[in-house]
């Protein structure tokens, strides 16, 4: 059901997010408004969204751009030899225990090292039948929560066949207008980046 | 914090003045030893005379006459930079190592090694290679016949030896699979420092150390090794030579070098972006098994920095066979500039390589961890000293590797 292949390992987790460390050189990059999960223990797993994909400082990166001598060969050396690790933020935003998925916090935060998979299309299916982790993310301070929806609902938009497209934006559009209407630049600015084409 | 820095801080004064009043004195002898070097630049047969006349004069003293020795090449003659091949591979080894600690937890000694092959202009990421860390414990390999530890300095030429052992495999692999040229780095001198092992071991250690310069040189490896601000003053212990007059060369005036403090790098700071100095060889008695090899060894000084205002000069080492080649010259030169350039100063395979070879307190503290773990499985006590756990406790406020 998902990409099988780990894309990162938590570096550092709490109950409303965490936090992973993967290298450049992961076959599937995580992209900002991915759905990932983290299986946690039998039968548990944590759903998030990546909300920001930071490249770590690294010295011997500043000095070669300080210098300016590029060479194709050391750019790829330090890009791919080197892994100077990526650290990806996640959002959670819901949990499935057995085969029941729920949109909220879950009881416990992932471990260390726990294993970072990317959401497959039926996982991505099977998480937005329901769309009541808008309200975290949108009450999420300190994360460019709008964007974050935005793409979201776009990739989530994509997985969906043509003919449940347009129903699926148009219930996302609903459930939006639902949350804030009390701000309706806000929706405004969000209703026009999903509308459906 | 024990340092008391308030009763540094007077003397660091103080030597800050005492710095700015040795600058005149210093300035005037670089000029008379500048001076001499052009004058003496195409006098090689005199030179070669007085050298003689100083090993001579030092014969039967407790100390030799170590110093460089003027090749064909005009001694203050500086040679522009060569175009650099397009294609060139560059390989750099690098050691590190766990030295034997009484006060560990057990006796033990770890040797590892780090290698990068670079490819200029093949568009390809270079390719990395770690050999195997090799773990001493054995009591043969600790102690010697009176049972005594291994030395630092016999470690550091097991650690030493590995490290060409590494561009012994693989520079002559690619030489032979490859068109274009390919330059070996070692980062420090090109000889094997025996100084610190047993007599009996300093030659075995060196013939071996050579077979692999010979392989090398079989392979037309271009062979150097990189010394980033040596403090070295083999030229300007040439430069007293010639500052004397031939009759005066005795033990006593050799010992009073009135240039000191004065190094080789101040002599050559007129060097240009790229540029390197004439070629000498290394006189020194400890240095005739590799002139009996055939592996004379040469240096000379190299800018390679790209910024006329800011000099970057080391002095590069390179056996006779390069030497006599002058290509193979031409390439080591430019090749070496062109991979410190990438960093602005240092080779960029030396830096990588000592990045895949060194051992990180982390990692010393793993392997010390690793074998507490190993020892109690086996029924064994692992204790650091008392005298460690103490200084752990006060440095640290813990003991890091008690089970």
């Amino acid at each position: 059901m998902s990409t099988v292949l780990p894309i990162g390992w938590v570096l550092r987790a709490s109950t409303v997010g965490f936090t992973v460390g993967c290298r450049v050189l992961q076959p599937t990059t995580p992209h900002f408004g991915d759905l990932v999960k983290v299986p946690v223990a039998d039968d548990v797993s944590v759903f998030g969204l990546i909300y920001n994909v930071q490249v770590q400082d690294d010295p011997a990166v500043r000095q070669l751009i300080l210098v300016g001598e590029m060479e194709t060969e050391a750019i790829l050396d330090q890009r791919e030899n080197r892994l100077v690790p990526i650290e990806v933020s996640v959002l959670v935003v819901g949990y499935q225990r057995g085969k029941q998925i729920y949109q909220g916090l879950p009881p416990q935060p992932p471990l260390s090292l726990d294993t970072l998979i990317l959401c497959s299309d039926a996982d991505i299916r099977a998480f937005t039948q329901t769309l009541d982790y808008f309200r975290l993310v949108l009450n999420s301070a300190q994360i460019p929560a709008d964007e974050v929806l935005v793409t979201n609902l776009r990739r989530a938009a994509e997985v969906y066949p043509p003919e449940t497209r347009r129903q699926f934006l148009i219930g996302a559009g609903r459930e939006l207008a639902r949350l804030l209407s009390f701000d309706l630049v806000r929706l405004d600015n969000i209703l026009r980046r999903i509308r459906p084409v | 914090m024990t340092l008391e820095l308030n009763q540094v801080a007077q003397q660091v004064k103080a030597m800050g003045r005492s710095l700015a009043e040795q600058r005149p004195q210093l300035d005037d002898n670089l000029q008379r030893a500048q001076t001499l070097l052009r004058q003496f630049s195409n006098q090689q047969s005199a030179l070669h005379e007085r050298i003689q006349r100083a090993e001579k004069a030092q014969q039967g003293q407790r100390f030799e006459w170590v110093g460089a020795a003027p090749t064909q090449e005009a001694l203050a003659e500086v040679y522009s930079l060569p175009p650099c091949p397009q294609q060139l591979t560059v390989i750099a080894s690098d050691g590190s190592q766990i030295h034997p600690d009484p006060h560990a937890i057990t006796l033990y000694y770890l040797i590892n090694t780090g290698c990068i092959i670079y490819r200029h202009g093949s568009n390809k990421k270079p390719e990395t290679y770690s050999p195997k860390p090799r773990l001493f414990y054995e009591p043969e390999d600790l102690f010697d016949d009176q049972g005594r530890l291994i030395s630092t300095g016999e470690v550091n030429v097991k650690r030493d030896l590995a490290e060409l052992e590494v561009l012994t495999n693989l520079g002559p692999a690619y030489a032979q699979t490859i068109p274009e040229p390919v330059l070996a780095l070692m980062d420090g001198q090109l000889t094997l420092r025996v100084i610190d092992l047993p007599f009996d071991q300093q030659q075995d250690r060196q013939d071996e150390y050579i077979a692999m310069l010979d392989i090398l040189r079989e392979a037309d490896v271009l062979l150097a090794g990189y010394i980033d601000r040596p403090r070295s003053t083999f030229t300007l212990s040439l430069i007293h030579l010639a500052s004397l007059a031939f009759e005066d060369i005795n033990e006593e005036n050799l010992r009073r070098n009135h240039f000191r403090p004065l190094t080789d790098l101040d002599l050559f700071n007129f060097l240009g972006p790229g540029e390197r100095s004439a070629i000498f060889s290394v006189r020194a008695k400890g240095l005739d098994r590799y002139t009996f090899a055939g592996h004379t060894i040469h240096f000379f000084y190299l800018n390679v920095s790209h910024n006329p205002a800011i000099p970057h000069l080391a002095r590069v080492e390179i056996p006779a066979w390069i030497v006599a080649n002058q290509t193979a010259l031409d390439t080591l030169h430019a090749g070496i500039v062109r991979q410190a350039r990438i960093t602005g100063g240092y080779p960029y395979v030396l830096a990588r390589a000592d990045e895949l070879a060194v051992i990180s307190n982390e990692e010393r503290e793993a392997v010390d961890m690793m074998l507490a773990v190993a020892m109690r499985q086996q029924g064994l006590s692992p204790e650091i000293s008392l005298k460690q756990r103490n200084k752990n406790a006060y440095r640290f406020g813990r003991e890091s590797f008690r089970l």
